[in-house]
C-alpha cells in the first residue's frame, strides 16, 4: 500500500514538472532571471542581421579603421581601364552576384583583383561593385559606430550566399553551396535556440513583416530563396514548428516594440529584416531606419542599463572589400562585414582591429548563459566578453540619428541682463526714496 | 478732509463714549480700532493663503516658462539649451528668483517670492484706503483683496501680473499721496514705480494714460509741470531699459519677432470674457458693491473716485480693445475694485441703525463669498473650478518619469506647446506642440512649429507623443490628429497619469517609424 502510495506520488510529482516544462516552453519568455542567469551583467542580447555590404562598402573612408586602400584599381574584363573606388549616395542599382564561387573569383587567391571580374554578368555595371559611401553619407551607421565598438575585422562565418550565412549566425555551420533551404528544411542541424530552450534561457526572433502561416511546409521557392524561411532558420527547422512554441519565440516587428515597452524582452533576442534588409539593389538610406528604430527603442527603454546590441551583415553582398579573409579550421571565411556593438559597457567611438567572425556572436551567448557550444567554430571563436568593461558602471544611452527638432537655443549676455536690470530696480527704487525724504519734509496741504 | 473721512472717524472715535457701563477687558477690546482689527485679518488671511501649500499642485505652461527664463539666467544646464531667456516680457521678475533657479529643477521658490509681492500689494492697498480715504477703508479694501480668489491665484504663481501689479498699486499710492498733499513731486515717485512696472510686465505703461487721465481730469496737481514731465520721463527711461537691454545682450530679434505677432494675433477670447471669467474671479457681489456704491453715493464723488476710476477704466479699455486677452491682464486693478468696494461697505456703515448691520453684513458676505472659493482653490487646486488654480494636470509628474525614463536626447511631441513647456521644464527634453501654426504671424516666436509630423515621426525625430486632457479639452482637432498618429505610428503607452478617482489626464506613447 506504501509502495503504491509513494509511485502515486512520484508520478504526480513527474507530471506536474512534465506540465511546468511544457507550460514554461508555450508561455511568453519572462526576462532572463526566469531560466540561467548571466554570468555578467548583460541580460538582454539584441542581435541584427542586415544583408549584403562590405566593411569597405560602408566603412572604407572612416577614419581610424583599416579602410579603403589608397590606390587600388581592380581590372575590368575587355577594357583597358581598371575600376577605382568610387562613392555612392543611394541604390546602387545591380543586384549583385554573391555566394562562394563569386567569392572564390573576387578573391582570386588572395589578390583580391577579382570583384569586377565576378560580377562581369552585369557587364558595364560590374565596375559598381567599387562603389562605397563615405562616411556620413549613412547618417544611422555612422552614429552607431560613433556610440559603440566598430568592428573592422569582422568576417562573414562562410564564403556562402546569405542563405547559407543566415543559416551560420545560428547554428555555426552552413552548407558552403547551397541556393536556398531545402524543401525539407535543416535537418539534423542544432541551433543555438535548442541550447538556450534547454538551458532555459529566453529567446524569441523578430521578424518584418512576419506571416505566422509561411514556413519550410508552406513556403514557395522565392521564400525557400530570400523571403522570411531563409532568414529564419528556425522557421525551416521541423522541431520548431512542432506545438505552440513557434508563436510565442518568432514574433512580428512590432511585437518587439510591446516587449521593450511592457519590460518582456527576452535574454537573447534576434531581429531579422525582410524588407528592409539593405541587400543591393535596395537603397541603404532608406532601409537603415529600421536598424535606427530597433537600437532607439532598446536604447529608450528600462532593459538598456544591462543590455548590447549587435548589428552586423550576413554576406558582403558582392561588394569590394580589400582584406583576404582568413581560413579557420579549413573552413574560408566569407569577406569582411560592417559589424557595431552598442552597450553601455562598451567605450563609444572604439575600433575594434582584432579578427571576429559571425561565430563570435554564438560564442558571446554561450558564454554569457553558459551553455554548450554548437561546434568547434564557436567553441574556438575569438570571444567578444574583452569588448566590454564590466567593470565600470553603464553608461547612459544616447539615442542614434536624432535630428534635432529645431535649432540650437540661443543665449543672451547674462551679466549684460544682470547688471541692467539690478540698476534700472536701484534707479527706481533709488527716486522713489528720494521723493519720500524730500516730501516727507515738507508740510501737508489741507484738503 | 473729505465729508466721508470727518464721519467715519466722528463715528468711531464717538463708539467708546457710547458705552460707558462695559466692563475694562470689554472696553479694551472695544477700543482697538475697527481698521486695525480688520487690517489684521487681512494680513493673517493674506499671509496664509498666499503661502500655503504652494507646491501642492506643479507649474503650468507660463510659469514653466517664467522659472526657466531665470534658470537659464543662470546658466543651469537642464535649461539653457532648451528655453532662451529672451522671450515675449522684461525679465525684471525673472532676474530676483533667478539665483533660486541655478541648481537642479526646482519649482517652487520662485512661487514664494511672488506671494510676497502678492502681500505686498495687499498692504498697499491698505495704504492707499488710507490715504484716500480712512484707515478702515484701506483695511477693508486690503481684506477684500486678501481673499479675493483672483489676487490669491495670481499671487501663487510665477506670474508676471502679481509683481506688475504691486508696483502699479505703489504708483497709485504716489498718485494719491501727490494728489491729497498738492504735490508734484510724488508724480516722479509714481514714474519710477511705473517703469519698475514696465520692467516686470510692458503692458503696465498703459497705467501712464491712467495717470495723465487723471491729472487731465482733475486739478489737484497743476503745476509745476516739471514734476509730471519728470514723472513720466523716470517711466519712460525705466521702460526704455528693456528694449535697450534685450538688444545689447543679443536678443534682439526675438524681442522685434514677439512684438510683431503680439501685434498681428487673432483674438482669442470674446469682449465678456474680462467680465464674466475675470469677474467671476474678482467677486460677482465685490463688483456689484463697487459699482452700487458708486452710484448710490454719486454726490460723494471726489477727485479720489477720479483717481480711482481712471486706473479702472484706462486699463480695461485698452484690453478690451487689444485683441489677445488673457485672465492675469487685469491683476493690477484688483486692488481698485476692492477700494471701490470697501468704500462703499464703509459709506453705507456710517449710517446709523439698519443701513449699519446691512453694510456689516454685506462686508461679511462678501469677504467670506471671496474666501471660500480661494480656499477650495488651495485645498482642491484641480477640482475647484477656479481659473488656474490647478496648474496643467498631471504636468509635473510626467515631466519628473520623462526626466528618468528617457534618453537625454529624447524628442517628444505634444498636443501643443503647454504640455511641451512642462515636459522640458521637469523632464529636460525637448518638446513641441502640433497645434503651433507653420506660419509665423499665427504662434509665438519661442514655438517651434512641427511642419510635416509625419515626416518628423518616419525620419525618427520624435520617439514619444503626450496626449494629455487639458490640450485636448483647448483643441479637439490637434487631439484627434495626435490620436492618429499614436495609431499609424503604432503608439504603445509606456506611461499614464491618472487623477485619484482614476480619470485619464496624460498618456505618454512610445512611437516607432517602422
Amino acid at each position: 500500500m506504501s509502495g503504491l502510495r509513494h509511485a502515486a506520488t512520484a508520478l504526480l510529482l513527474a507530471l506536474a514538472l512534465v506540465g511546468a516544462g511544457t507550460a514554461s516552453s508555450a508561455s511568453a519568455p519572462k526576462p532572463a532571471a526566469a531560466g540561467q542567469h548571466p554570468r555578467t551583467p548583460l541580460e538582454h542580447l539584441v542581435v541584427m542581421l542586415q544583408q549584403g555590404h562590405s566593411f569597405d562598402n560602408y566603412f572604407g573612408t572612416r577614419a581610424g579603421v583599416d579602410g579603403l586602400p589608397g590606390h587600388v584599381c581592380l581590372p575590368q574584363p575587355g577594357r583597358r581601364s581598371c575600376a577605382r573606388p568610387r562613392a555612392i549616395t543611394g541604390s546602387p542599382h545591380v543586384a549583385f552576384v554573391d555566394g562562394s564561387a563569386a567569392q572564390r573569383t573576387a578573391v582570386d587567391a588572395g589578390r583580391m583583383d577579382g570583384f569586377v571580374r565576378a560580377q562581369d554578368v552585369h557587364g558595364h555595371a560590374a565596375s559598381m561593385v567599387m562603389g562605397h559611401y563615405r562616411d556620413r553619407t549613412l547618417p544611422v551607421l555612422g552614429d552607431l559606430a560613433d556610440r559603440g565598438a566598430l568592428f573592422d575585422h569582422w568576417f562573414s562565418g562562410t564564403d556562402g550566399n546569405a542563405v547559407a550565412n543566415d543559416l551560420f549566425a545560428v547554428a555555426a555551420r552552413a552548407p558552403r553551396h547551397v541556393v536556398g533551404v531545402p524543401p525539407h528544411g535543416w535537418r539534423g542541424v542544432p541551433l543555438i535556440f535548442d541550447r538556450l530552450q534547454a538551458a532555459g534561457v529566453s529567446w524569441r526572433i523578430y521578424v518584418e513583416d512576419y506571416r505566422p502561416g509561411v514556413t519550410v511546409r508552406t513556403a514557395g521557392p522565392g521564400e525557400l530563396r530570400d523571403g522570411q524561411v531563409a532568414r529564419v532558420p528556425v522557421l525551416a527547422t521541423a522541431r520548431f514548428l512542432r506545438g505552440a512554441g513557434l508563436g510565442s519565440h518568432v514574433a512580428p516587428l512590432q511585437r518587439y516594440y510591446a516587449d521593450l515597452a511592457h519590460h518582456d524582452l527576452p535574454a537573447v533576442t534576434f531581429v531579422v529584416t525582410t524588407q528592409h534588409t539593405e541587400q543591393p539593389p535596395r537603397n541603404p538610406v532608406t532601409d537603415q531606419p529600421v536598424v535606427r528604430a530597433v537600437a532607439n527603442a532598446l536604447i529608450a527603454s528600462p532593459a538598456w542599463s544591462h543590455a548590447a546590441f549587435l548589428l552586423t551583415y550576413d554576406t558582403a553582398g558582392g561588394w569590394y572589400d580589400h582584406v583576404r579573409p582568413p581560413t579557420v579550421n579549413g573552413a574560408t571565411l566569407g569577406l569582411r562585414v560592417p559589424t557595431v556593438l552598442l552597450s553601455p559597457y562598451v567605450r563609444p567611438g572604439r575600433v575594434v582591429h582584432k579578427t571576429y567572425d559571425a561565430a563570435a556572436v554564438l560564442r558571446l551567448i554561450e558564454q554569457n548563459w553558459d551553455l554548450a557550444p554548437l561546434t568547434r567554430r564557436d567553441r574556438d571563436a575569438a570571444s567578444l566578453l574583452p569588448v566590454f568593461s564590466f567593470r565600470h558602471g553603464g553608461r547612459q544611452g544616447a539615442l542614434i540619428d536624432v535630428a534635432a527638432s529645431r535649432p540650437p537655443v540661443a543665449q543672451p549676455d547674462s551679466w549684460v541682463l544682470y547688471g541692467g536690470y539690478l540698476a534700472a530696480l536701484a534707479a527706481g527704487l533709488g527716486c522713489i526714496v528720494a521723493v519720500t525724504r524730500r516730501s516727507s519734509a515738507r508740510p501737508r496741504e489741507s484738503t | 478732509m473729505t465729508l466721508l473721512d470727518d464721519e467715519v472717524e466722528r463715528h468711531v472715535v464717538s463708539r467708546p463714549d457710547s458705552a460707558p457701563s462695559r466692563s475694562p477687558l470689554r472696553l479694551r477690546v472695544a477700543t482697538v480700532p475697527p481698521s486695525a482689527a480688520v487690517l489684521a485679518l487681512a494680513l493673517a488671511l493674506g499671509t496664509a493663503l498666499r503661502f500655503v501649500r504652494l507646491g501642492a499642485v506643479g507649474l503650468n505652461s507660463d510659469e514653466a516658462v517664467y522659472a526657466a527664463q531665470a534658470a537659464s539666467l543662470t546658466g543651469n544646464a537642464h535649461f539653457t539649451t532648451i528655453f532662451p531667456v529672451v522671450r515675449a516680457h522684461p525679465l525684471l521678475l525673472q532676474v530676483l528668483i533667478s539665483p533660486f533657479y541655478a541648481h537642479g529643477v526646482p519649482d517652487t521658490p520662485g512661487r514664494y517670492v511672488t506671494a510676497a509681492f502678492g502681500l505686498g500689494t495687499v498692504v498697499l492697498t491698505y495704504v492707499v484706503g488710507r490715504v484716500l480715504y480712512h484707515p478702515l477703508v484701506g483695511a477693508l479694501g486690503a481684506l477684500l483683496l486678501a481673499v479675493m480668489p483672483y489676487q490669491v491665484v495670481l499671487s501663487r504663481q510665477i506670474m508676471l501680473d502679481g509683481p506688475m501689479a504691486f508696483f502699479v498699486t505703489a504708483a497709485l499710492l504716489f498718485v494719491a499721496l501727490g494728489a491729497q498733499r498738492r504735490d508734484g513731486r510724488w508724480l516722479v515717485a509714481a514714474g519710477a514705480a511705473l517703469g519698475l512696472a514696465t520692467l516686470t510686465k510692458e503692458p503696465a505703461v498703459i497705467m501712464l494714460g491712467s495717470c495723465f487721465a487723471f491729472l487731465a481730469l482733475t486739478t489737484r496737481i497743476t503745476r509745476p509741470l516739471r514734476h509730471p514731465l519728470t514723472g513720466a520721463g523716470v517711466a519712460v527711461g525705466l521702460t526704455l531699459a528693456y528694449p535697450l537691454l534685450t538688444a545689447v545682450a543679443g536678443g534682439g530679434h526675438g524681442g522685434a519677432s514677439y512684438l510683431l505677432w503680439q501685434l498681428s494675433r487673432e483674438p482669442n477670447h470674446t469682449f465678456a470674457f474680462y467680465f464674466t471669467t475675470v469677474g467671476v474671479a474678482m467677486g460677482v457681489g465685490t463688483l456689484l458693491i463697487a459699482i452700487a456704491g458708486l452710484v448710490a453715493f454719486r454726490h460723494m464723488l471726489t477727485w479720489r473716485e477720479t483717481l480711482l476710476l481712471s486706473w479702472l477704466l484706462a486699463p480695461l479699455a485698452y484690453f478690451e480693445v487689444w485683441p489677445t486677452k488673457g485672465f492675469s491682464y487685469l491683476a493690477a486693478l484688483a486692488p481698485v475694485v476692492a477700494l471701490l468696494a470697501a468704500v462703499a461697505l464703509v459709506r453705507l456703515g456710517w449710517f446709523a441703525g439698519r443701513r449699519r448691520l446691512v453694510a456689516l453684513a454685506l462686508a461679511a458676505g462678501c469677504a467670506v463669498s471671496l474666501l471660500v472659493p480661494s480656499v477650495l482653490g488651495i485645498v482642491n487646486p484641480t477640482t475647484s473650478g477656479l481659473a488656474g488654480a490647478g496648474g496643467t494636470p498631471g504636468g509635473r509628474a510626467v515631466g519628473r518619469w520623462v526626466a528618468r525614463h528617457s534618453p537625454a536626447d529624447a524628442q517628444f511631441m505634444t498636443i501643443g506647446p503647454s504640455m511641451a513647456n512642462l515636459v522640458q521644464y521637469y523632464g529636460g527634453r525637448r518638446a513641441d506642440g502640433l497645434s503651433v501654426s507653420p506660419n509665423p504671424l499665427h504662434r509665438n516666436p519661442s514655438y517651434a512649429p512641427i511642419r510635416n509630423a509625419d515626416l518628423a515621426l518616419r525620419d525618427g525625430t520624435y520617439q514619444y507623443i503626450v496626449w494629455d486632457t487639458y490640450s485636448a479639452s483647448r483643441s479637439s482637432h490637434f487631439s484627434r490628429r495626435a490620436k492618429n498618429l499614436v495609431r499609424r505610428f503604432h503608439g504603445i503607452p509606456v506611461h499614464t497619469e491618472r487623477t485619484g478617482s482614476g480619470k485619464l489626464l496624460v498618456v505618454v506613447y512610445a512611437v516607432t517609424p517602422r
